[in-house]
């Protein structure tokens, strides 16, 4: 399914050097992110975290290859993002990228098992059937696979874009406030999908979010803040990542 | 809230632009109609009136018999200042260079200097007997100049030599006026001397009323005796029958275009209106109530109409004022020469176009009013609602399809031409409304199943844009429904010409078996060398020579008679029907009816002939009217018993299929151009006639319609655009998921191809039905019930070719705009 396994001894999933993303033009413009360095490591569980407008989302979008930085590289498993053409990255993001949105996720012609598969669709690879399976009984999803996205909650329709991001088996899963719509008991369920997905399968999830609960289920939290780096947290905890916040003034 | 409409419309005014196109071409369409037809009457007034502007009344005779006494006596009466007559006769001209002669009217010049009207462009008028002056679209027609010579043979079979000693200006001779010549030789030429008017003009201070009874009472009961404005009318009012019949014609087509344009418009608002659903319940959720929002949107339609209509008057002003230049002159000056505008020609098409807009948005408004306060609380998701179509909808739109359908099968049982006409028109309306009615049923399962049957090429794109064109089957249908209605009314057109023609040359075929017949008069031989360049003519399908010779009758052997032999089976190939030969055989003689009833003879009774070796020959006779055939055609061989020196008199000829009619007639008219007692005939020229003007109207009904597929097409772009901006954040989450900058046009273009392929379909299906229909009912009673129904398969592909094509050319602005939009915009929370 890869397009090429990544090498071994490269601990990084995804990484960025001297980042600097420019939105708009002279008196106007915005430094949404201004010379950021950081790496994210393979097997791991990242969280984001940062005020609002702080640059996050665009840290994520330029991970992700859904934006192109304004100088600067990123490092995905080994390929260089700003050296690819438009075709390239799309079909990067097709094999080696899974992205979970806050909102609008699914496609609302398609059913819920069509929008799971959809990645596969696009590629004209055949799905996994084992994986896609054990993908939707774990995320307790069996017998809705037949609804349109209007037809389901909020919290199984992100649950079926979970499912959509993991079908390839990404090099990484991206996720910008994947619970900002849910209610906690719901937005826990989808958390706890993420982390066991790093645990079991070895997935690398990087989760762009603005709640300390939410960012404690993962294994290290990058602060970000002006668009710069502003330190960060191992093996975080609501009351360490909360303070932490606080510093930064958010 | 006005504020809040027009700070909408600046908002959103690149969004009108294709609905205000639609009301733009439409409206110019209209326009330029009324223009060019108003032009056009005003010219023709002039023209014809041009005669008697220097006339106050006019005695004016149908019979062509006012004498040279008549007028003498006008002249002499009291209060008369000057009367003229004026001559008019027909005569056939030679002209230098074409084969041929034509008939053509000659107009004479009054004798009264203070009553002529004609007017010269190039040298003058004519002054002597073999001089005249040529009208100037002639001049131009046949390349004739000044001192050009022409050869007239007047109705007495008199031929004069004359010379061109003048141009005519447009505008200063009647329509059928060729030729202007003095009073003398006009007169000389007709058949006596006499004038088909008398101008008269009244002496200064003269009581007009009193004089015109005066006249009326010197004339005669069978005259008439009009003022100079009462004769202009009623010769405009005679002429214009036709431009009238154009006029309707004209505009039937500009109000099916201004149809389709409101079609497009209506869509284009329910798209819109749909796009604004949140906002339009934020401003009921903040107390806005349903009049104002209803108010509003209207007032965006009167915006929208005013600014469409006004630019379409100008736009059709400029295209009459072109189709005006390109006109002149033509038509012998009966074609305008400037554009002549009146208020309502330019006031019609803009209230049109107006009320076309705001009838369109009627609908979306009152939908727009509906929107619960709530919509704008609800997640964007439950914004893209997937509409049903009515039970009450479909029971509709099925029972107008089926009355409909009912009337008009019943339009073609009936033999009453008029009832047959309003049932076609009434029942072909009818159920063509219940299509349209239906059509949010009928398209999404006519794209749906065209989807299923192209499945395989598609791929994810594919399935994707069979999801899309089907997930609001109202706008789908709206977006076909324009479409449908230019591809059923051209194949309408395109089955039903083809079905004239067919019917027609089958009749054609029945009544003139023989396309062409080369015949030598009085029985003459052809020339070797005739008969040889005939045959070699590019085009025939075969030729077939008949002998003529003299024979004489056993019973009466002073009398003779011409008898012409014709091989049986050659013949019968060559006929497109055996009518005329009547089963030739040897010991039959086929007899017309002028020859029979000369020699007394009946049909089925015996014709002694005496042989060229004294022998007899007793022939059964066989009665044939046919106007192209000899008039007693016996076997080749029963001939050469009869008279073995016959010469080669006549040749029969087949046009080849398909061939140019025409240019095999011409090719074959420069064969016997100079022999002068060679005459060519048959159905040929007929057919070649019937044909051409087929073609022309089709050629000309397709331009017409051409203007509301061209708008209909707007509309599917418009449509295909709209939704595009409709569902950014669906393309780009699809981006975003690894759908290709390709991938995504290609999901718009087979989207776009399949509302195309939907309405081709359905329009081809409606066309070809209502092209049926239409035929037998015209043709039933004119065919004695022998339509033959024809589909032109290679002309409706084209047409199905033409419009996908152009279905698959309206994705492509709306695609470029798509794969503009970056991926990261599907992530964006609003
Ligand atoms: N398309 C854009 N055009 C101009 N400026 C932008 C654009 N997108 C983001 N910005 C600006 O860049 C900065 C960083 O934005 P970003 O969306 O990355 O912040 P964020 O950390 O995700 O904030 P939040 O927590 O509110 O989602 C902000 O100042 C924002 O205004
Ligand atoms: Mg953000």
């Amino acid at each position: 399914m890869h397009a090429a396994a990544p090498p071994v001894n490269v601990q990084s999933a995804v990484s960025a050097v001297n980042l600097v993303k420019v939105y708009g033009q002279g008196a106007t413009s915005v430094r949404a992110l201004d010379n950021v360095t950081v790496s994210l490591e393979a097997g791991q569980f990242t969280a984001i975290m940062g005020p609002s407008g702080s640059g996050k989302s665009t840290l994520m979008h330029c991970l992700a290859g859904l934006d192109s930085a304004t100088s600067g590289d990123v490092l995905l498993g080994g390929t260089n993002l700003t050296e690819l053409s438009d075709k390239q990255l799309t079909v990067l993001r097709r094999e080696r990228v899974g992205f979970v949105f806050q909102s609008f996720n699914l496609m609302p012609t398609l059913t819920a098992r069509q929008n799971i598969l959809l990645p596969l669709d696009l590629a004209g690879t055949r799905p996994d059937r084992q994986w896609v399976d054990s993908l939707v009984e774990v995320l307790g999803l069996a017998d809705r696979l037949a609804h349109r996205p209007a037809e389901l909650s909020g919290g199984q329709q992100q649950r079926v874009a979970v499912a959509r991001a993991l079908v390839t088996r990404p090099d990484v899963v991206f996720a910008d406030e994947p619970t900002g719509n849910l209610d906690s008991r719901t937005g826990a369920e989808v958390l706890d999908f993420l982390r066991r997905s790093v645990r079991e399968f070895g997935q690398t999830v990087v989760m762009v979010t603005h709640d300390p609960v939410a960012a404690s289920y993962a294994d290290r939290v990058v602060l970000l803040a002006d668009g710069r780096l502003a330190g960060e947290i191992q093996q975080p905890t609501p009351d360490t990542v909360l303070s932490a916040m606080r510093e930064l003034g958010a | 809230m006005r504020r809040m409409m027009l700070a909408s419309i600046r908002g959103h005014a690149a969004r009108y632009v294709a609905g205000g196109l639609a009301v733009v071409l439409g409206v110019a369409f209209v326009t330029t109609a009324l223009l060019v037809l108003n032009s056009t009457k005003a010219a023709m007034a002039e023209a014809v009136g041009a005669q008697y502007a220097r006339a106050d009344l006019v005695v004016a005779s149908n019979q062509n018999d006012l004498t040279p006494d008549a007028v003498r006596r006008i002249q002499g009466m009291e209060g008369v200042a000057a009367a003229s007559g004026v001559a008019v006769t027909g005569v056939e001209v030679h002209y230098p260079g074409s084969p041929g002669s034509v008939w053509v009217q000659v107009s004479g010049i009054p004798l009264d200097p203070d009553l002529r009207w004609q007017r010269v462009k190039d040298g003058r008028l004519p002054e002597k007997p073999d001089e005249v002056a040529v009208a100037a679209s002639t001049a131009k027609d046949k390349n004739l100049r000044l001192g050009t010579r022409l050869t007239l043979t007047t109705g007495q079979s008199r031929v004069h030599d004359v010379r061109v000693v003048g141009i005519v200006r447009g505008g200063t001779l009647a329509q059928d006026i060729t030729l202007v010549a003095t009073d003398q030789a006009t007169t000389a030429w007709g058949d006596g001397a006499t004038y088909l008017e008398v101008l008269v003009r009244a002496a200064d201070g003269a009581d007009l009323a009193a004089l015109r009874t005066r006249l009326s009472a010197a004339v005669g009961a069978d005259i008439t005796v009009q003022t100079a404005n009462e004769r202009v009318t009623e010769l405009v009012a005679g002429l214009t029958g036709g431009v009238d019949v154009l006029g309707a014609f004209l505009l039937g087509f500009a109000g099916i275009a201004l149809f389709v344009a409101t079609l497009v418009v209506a869509n284009t608002f329910t798209i819109l209106l749909a796009q604004r659903t949140r906002e339009l319940a934020l401003l009921r959720c903040v107390g806005a109530r349903r009049g104002q929002v209803f108010g509003s949107v209207l007032l965006e339609s009167v915006v929208l109409g005013v600014a469409a209509s006004a630019l379409g008057v100008a736009a059709g002003a400029g295209l009459a004022a072109l189709a005006v230049r390109l006109l002149e002159g033509q038509a012998n000056g009966l074609m305008p020469s400037s554009l002549m505008p009146s208020t309502p020609t330019l006031v019609v098409p803009f209230v049109a176009g107006l009320t076309a807009t705001v009838a369109a948005a009627l609908a979306p408004a009152r939908r727009a009013t509906r929107v619960s306060p709530l919509a704008a609380l609800r997640p964007e998701m439950a914004v893209t609602v997937r509409s049903r179509a009515g039970v009450v909808r479909v029971v509709l739109a099925l029972v107008l399809v089926l009355g409909g359908g009912a009337i008009l099968v019943a339009g073609t049982r009936t033999s009453a031409i008029m009832v047959g006409l309003a049932a076609g028109i009434g029942g072909g309306l009818v159920s063509f409304l219940g299509v349209l009615l239906g059509a949010p049923v009928l398209v999404p399962a006519a794209v749906r199943l065209i989807g299923l049957l192209s499945a395989r090429v598609g791929g994810v794109p594919g399935r994707l844009a069979v999801s899309n064109a089907v997930r609001n089957p109202r706008r789908t249908a709206a977006t076909a429904a324009a479409l449908l209605v230019g591809v059923t009314l051209i194949s309408l057109m395109t089955v039903g010409a083809a079905s004239v023609q067919r019917t027609l040359h089958e009749s054609l075929d029945r009544s003139y078996p023989l396309d062409l017949t080369v015949s030598a008069e009085g029985g003459e031989r052809l020339a070797d060398r005739t008969l040889a360049a005939l045959r070699g003519v590019d085009g025939l399908a075969g030729t077939v020579p008949l002998r003529a010779g003299q024979v004489a009758l056993v019973d009466d052997p002073s009398m003779r008679v011409q008898v012409h032999g014709v091989d049986p089976a050659a013949a019968a190939k060559l006929l497109r029907n055996p009518g005329p030969l009547g089963g030739l055989r040897d010991g039959l003689a086929i007899v017309g009816p002028v020859t029979a009833a000369q020699f007394g003879l009946e049909e089925g009774g015996s014709w002694r002939l005496r042989t060229s070796s004294g022998g007899e020959l007793t022939v059964r006779v066989r009665m044939v009217r046919d106007e192209d055939t000899p008039s007693v055609i016996v076997s080749a061989g029963d001939l050469a018993r009869l008279a073995p020196k016959a010469q080669i008199a006549v040749l029969w000829a087949r046009i080849g299929e398909p061939a140019d009619t025409k240019a095999v007639l011409e090719r074959v008219q420069q064969v016997v151009g100079d022999l002068d007692n060679v005459s060519v005939g048959g159905a040929a020229p007929m057919r070649a006639m019937y044909d051409q003007i087929l073609d022309v109207l089709l050629l000309i009904a397709t331009g017409l319609l051409a203007v509301a597929v061209v708008i209909a097409l707007v509309g599917v772009g418009n449509t295909l655009s709209l939704s595009v901006i409709e569902r950014t954040r669906e393309q780009a989450l699809l981006r975003a998921l690894g759908l290709t900058r390709g991938q995504l046009r290609g999901m718009l273009a087979f989207e776009a191809l399949l509302i195309a392929a939907a309405a081709v379909v359905l329009g081809l299906l409606l066309g070809i039905g209502y092209g049926w229909s239409g035929t037998t009912v015209l043709l039933r009673t004119a065919a004695e019930g022998q339509v033959a129904l024809d589909i032109p398969v290679s002309r409706l592909l084209l047409v199905a070719g033409v419009a996908l094509v152009a279905g698959l050319a309206a994705s492509v602005l709306p695609a470029r705009r798509a794969v503009r939009v970056p991926p990261a915009a599907a992530l964006g929370d609003e």
